[in-house]
């Protein structure tokens, strides 16, 4: 009896930490951190809605035990994904928390988009806060092509499903090339100069805060507004009529449409209106860094460059079938 | 009316309202030769010939609206808060006191966030702002009177109330519809149209003419209501005219443009320690003040090159030091 009280004990001495250290795994957010999460993740609470397309298409979403009302309240993703409707809301936004509601849910982690975000990211002070509650919080910053491939395969990894994240990848990054390959027949002294508006009036418009990533330039249009360092910010009519766009686009978000920029007497000079190139695309497809990208880049080529013969419905439609189980049901113009 | 030694102060201040938007045509982001500028001018006076030119298109349809515009909501501020700041003797009165400014950020905000194209930015702030002066004067009213103390206690409650609506709404609206909010909030003149000016240009402009045939009246009630009452004039319905016209004055302006701080508080003060407290000069100058002053604001962001701030920002931070420089030069104002 005693050899075997001996073996036991010896057992839990040499077995538990490491039963503890296989029970958990290390991870880099794309903020660079090292974040030592559970090796299995059965409960998350995700805030932002960029990721939580990417945890559907993962087939996590049942993992998923508190969101925020930002995703709630979108009028695209409860539609793809009706199991949102049914998820506790824990959040106003990616920043505005319930910590107590997090808490009482006893999330394994939790992901949002950090401080490093340009519009809304959850601070410092609050990360700390809850992971002090031993909650390990991922922050997921997407400003670039890369790094939404990078959060995916990262998502993939946290919810363990690899195999369904490359295949997303590789379906984002085939679109992708398709249109590449096809903009190689525009010469650059052919590129469209194009313009991005949002708000309340045309004069709210996106500046160069994204670089060569911003979705004009993926596009294969020259962005005017390439010198104004800020993502998005108001302008003269003026500086719009030097800039004088040959395509204008307009945010979903936006609070007027194609007709409302026809008949603004300040843009009639204007090339984009001369020509009748003013678009607003549908909320169906936007969404910058989400893994319906390239389906907004699709899009924006497919105006710039109606030569190309780019069918971005086929496209949409073939992303919406495969991966959210439903026909693209947005409007096809 | 004008005092002798007064009148170089009244030419300069005429002078300065001219000056300004005729030099306003020949600035802006688009580089425009003065010679252009003329030869556009003359062509549209002596010709019929619809010109489409670019350069045409920036003058008549951008920046000649803007300087009106911006004429406009100057004028209509400063006069409003002129009026207001006689009628209730109090130096510390502006447009805003009754709760305008916050009923109409919230019809503005709740607009942006949700109600979508169906109920446009105007008529919502336009309709709110009354709405919200409406809740003030009903609030204040006890026995059927309302007195000044609480005529402005129930203005803080009005905007308190609304602000708090206000809150609300940039609480949970989305980021990029948050943006559009602020800048509101902060008064902007980027997308003047001539359809602004004849949206708002009428009641601003009978609501100053309005308010400038009751200055004699105002200047009665500025010596009190028993002295106003012992000259015959009956105190409650001329107050209650002179909130009402100044209201609607403030609320066509602030619906187009947001709010617009600093200006209308000021101006008065300045006129006042130009020219003495005769409303019959305040009135006026504080017209032709508060306009020269918003356009050369405006000038100043719009000549800005690449992105625009707010001009309601430019008031409050140069108008908020300037104004304490006066207090203290003044030694606590020119209020009699």
């Amino acid at each position: 009896m005693r050899n075997i009280c001996l073996i036991i004990t010896l057992a839990i001495i040499f077995l538990y930490p490491n039963s503890l250290k296989a029970s958990y795994r290390t991870v880099i957010d794309t903020e660079g951190r090292t974040v030592k999460i559970p090796q299995r993740v059965e409960r998350a609470v995700v805030l932002s809605g960029t990721c939580i397309e990417t945890v559907y298409i993962l087939s996590a979403i049942d993992k998923v035990v508190g969101i925020s009302q930002g995703i709630r309240d979108s009028q695209l993703l409860p539609v793809l994904i009706p199991q949102l409707r049914k998820i506790p809301v824990v959040a106003q936004s990616t920043a505005a928390v319930n910590l107590e509601a997090i808490l009482a849910l006893k999330p394994d982690i939790l992901i949002t988009m950090g401080p490093e975000h340009t519009i809304v990211g959850m601070s410092n002070q609050t990360v700390e806060r809850i992971e002090g509650y031993g909650i390990p919080v991922i922050l997921l910053n997407l400003k670039s092509l890369d790094e939404n491939y990078y959060s995916i395969e990262l998502l993939g990894k946290i919810f363990q499903n690899e195999r369904k994240a490359q295949e997303l990848i590789q379906h984002m990054k085939r679109v992708f090339n398709e249109v590449q390959g096809k903009l190689k027949k525009i010469p650059p002294s052919k590129r469209v100069k194009a313009l991005y508006v949002s708000g309340n009036n045309p004069n709210f418009i996106a500046g160069g805060y994204w670089g060569d990533q911003d979705i004009r330039v993926l596009a294969g249009g020259i962005n005017v507004a390439s010198e104004i360092p800020q993502f998005m910010t108001t302008v003269s009519s003026e500086q719009i009529s030097i800039w004088n766009p040959d395509v204008i686009t307009i945010s979903a978000a936006a609070k007027y449409k194609p007709k409302d920029i026809y008949e603004n007497p300040h843009f009639k000079n204007i090339n984009a209106v001369k020509n009748k190139r003013v678009f607003k695309h549908p909320y169906h497809i936007a969404g910058l860094f989400t893994p319906r990208v390239p389906l907004l880049m699709a899009w924006h080529t497919s105006k710039f460059y109606p030569e190309l013969g780019i069918d971005w419905v086929r496209i949409a439609d073939d992303f919406f079938r495969k991966f959210y189980g439903m026909p693209y049901y947005g409007p096809k113009e | 009316m004008v005092p002798k030694n007064k009148r170089l102060i009244v030419f300069i201040l005429c002078f300065l309202f001219i000056l300004t938007p005729a030099i306003s045509l020949f600035i802006g982001a688009y580089h425009l030769p003065p010679n252009v500028v003329l030869k556009i001018i003359a062509g549209k006076i002596f010709s019929n010939a619809p010109a489409s030119s670019i350069e045409n298109n920036i003058l008549f349809d951008i920046r000649i609206p803007r300087i009106l515009l911006a004429l406009l909501v100057g004028c209509a501020i400063s006069v409003a808060s002129a009026c207001f700041q006689a009628a209730f003797r109090n130096p510390l009165v502006s447009e805003y006191i009754l709760g305008l400014s916050s009923g109409a950020a919230f019809g503005a905000s709740l607009s942006m966030a949700f109600l979508g194209e169906r109920f446009p930015v105007q008529p919502m702030a336009f309709v709110f702002g009354i709405l919200a002066v409406s809740m003030t004067i009903s609030l204040s009213r006890v026995k059927g009177e309302s007195s000044v103390l609480s005529l402005v206690l129930s203005g803080l409650v009005t905007t308190a109330i609304f602000t708090a609506g206000n809150y609300i709404i940039r609480y949970i609206v989305e980021p990029e519809k948050l943006h559009g909010i602020v800048v509101w909030l902060m008064g902007s003149f980027t997308a003047a149209s001539w359809k602004d000016i004849a949206w708002s240009g009428p009641w601003i402009l009978c609501g100053t003419i309005l308010l400038f045939l009751l200055r004699w009246r105002l200047n009665a009630l500025s010596m009190g209501d028993e002295e106003a009452k012992a000259l015959g004039i009956n105190v409650g319905s001329l107050k209650l005219s002179l909130i009402v016209t100044a209201t609607l004055t403030t609320a066509a302006a602030v619906s187009v443009v947001g709010i617009i701080g600093w200006i209308g508080l000021m101006v008065p003060h300045i006129v006042r320690m130009l020219i003495g407290s005769d409303n019959r000069l305040v009135l006026p100058l504080s017209a032709i003040l508060g306009a020269t002053l918003l356009l050369a604001a405006d000038n100043a962001v719009r000549t800005a090159s690449g992105f625009e701030l707010p001009v309601g920002v430019l008031t409050t931070l140069f108008g908020a030091p300037f104004f304490a420089y006066l207090i203290r030069k003044t030694k606590g104002g020119a209020w009699e």
